[in-house]
């Protein structure tokens, strides 16, 4: 398959999770032995959302893109391996991948004691220039609450996951996700100093 | 796509958005795939990857259970070839033993006194007019 014909698929608006998943499944099917064009697809599908998980787990840049180059090399031997074929929801199953990838990437992290090299990632960015300080705080404060609470976030405001659905990615039972986000929001609107 | 935080209360996240991936990363990232892909090491061993190699293990394993529940014999057939097999030495044995037991076993006399003791050990006696 040549490179244009796997990148005939990149939906240019923001797709829903059913488009996603339907979409990815047709690359899916296209991924095998020898066949990995179809990587290029899968990238501008779902790479930003997978970076963007592992950035809000690890809270740093370079292993935001060290879990993302594991999560494709583990895609791209699974389709070397055509093992793809039994997958049924490609989206969570990538978001799956990259949340336990950022989960070890961490744990290498805190192993080697190397977590204060790097200063505290930007988390979010402004949507336009007026916001950028605005954005920066936020930044700042989201970098003050639990991982697994930032990772629930990201994927419940960001993704536009269903609690359930955040469950099944982050091995965790529905209410416990449900409880994370509304104790992240508390303690987020507690640091900015929002009141109800 | 920012989902609502609540109706009542402002949206934290309404004016930003995540972060974009920097330049040249998805060049490198993929390039690094599609190279470790292709350098794996080969996998020998396809047996639990083929139906029909999964299909002829079974079937290997139910020929051999098979044959041997067809070869092996009978528990009465064991007996009986075991009954065949070995040597009449049980009741001549026996008979040789008898004259020995007859000379060497304790006989406790009728006039022993009991000294006592415990059903552990046995009693000991005497007897004093032996």
């Amino acid at each position: 398959m040549r490179p244009a014909e796997s990148q005939a698929i990149v939906v240019m608006a923001t797709p829903t999770l059913e488009e996603r998943d339907r979409d990815l499944l047709t690359l899916f099917t296209r991924l095998g032995p020898d066949r990995l064009d179809a990587l290029d697809g899968v990238w501008d599908l779902c790479a930003a959302d997978l970076y963007g998980l592992a950035l809000w787990r690890t809270g740093s840049t370079q292993d935001a893109e060290d879990a993302l180059q594991e999560v494709f090399t583990r895609l791209a031997k699974a389709a070397q391996r055509g093992r793809l074929g039994k997958v049924r929801k490609p989206f969570a199953y990538l978001l799956r991948m990259a949340h336990s990838t950022a989960i070890d990437v961490l744990r290498q992290r805190k192993r080697h004691h190397s977590q204060d090299l790097e200063e505290a990632a930007e988390l979010v960015e402004p949507k336009c220039l007026e916001r950028t300080a605005e954005a920066a705080q936020l930044s700042r404060h989201l970098t003050q609450l639990a991982e697994s609470q930032r990772a629930v976030v990201y994927l419940r405001h960001f993704v536009g996951l269903s609690f359930r659905e955040i469950g099944g990615v982050m091995g965790i039972p529905t209410f416990t996700a449900a409880s994370r986000d509304r104790l992240a929001l508390r303690r987020l609107r507690q640091i900015m100093g929002v009141t109800s | 796509m920012t989902q609502p935080t609540s109706s009542r209360e402002p949206d934290p996240f309404a004016q930003v958005q995540p972060p974009t991936l920097r330049d040249g990363l998805r060049q490198q990232i993929l390039a690094r795939a599609r190279v470790a892909a292709r350098d794996q090491p080969t996998i020998v061993d396809r047996l639990w990857e083929s139906s029909v190699l999964r299909l002829a293990w079974a079937a290997t394993v139910v020929l051999l259970l098979g044959v041997q529940v067809y070869l092996a014999p009978t528990p009465a057939e064991t007996t009986q070839r075991m009954a065949q097999s070995t040597p009449a030495m049980s009741k001549p044995a026996e008979a040789e033993f008898q004259p020995f037991l007859a000379r060497h076993s304790v006989v406790e006399a009728p006039t022993a006194m009991r000294l006592g003791g415990t059903s552990l050990f046995g009693s000991i006696t005497i007897d004093p007019f032996s």
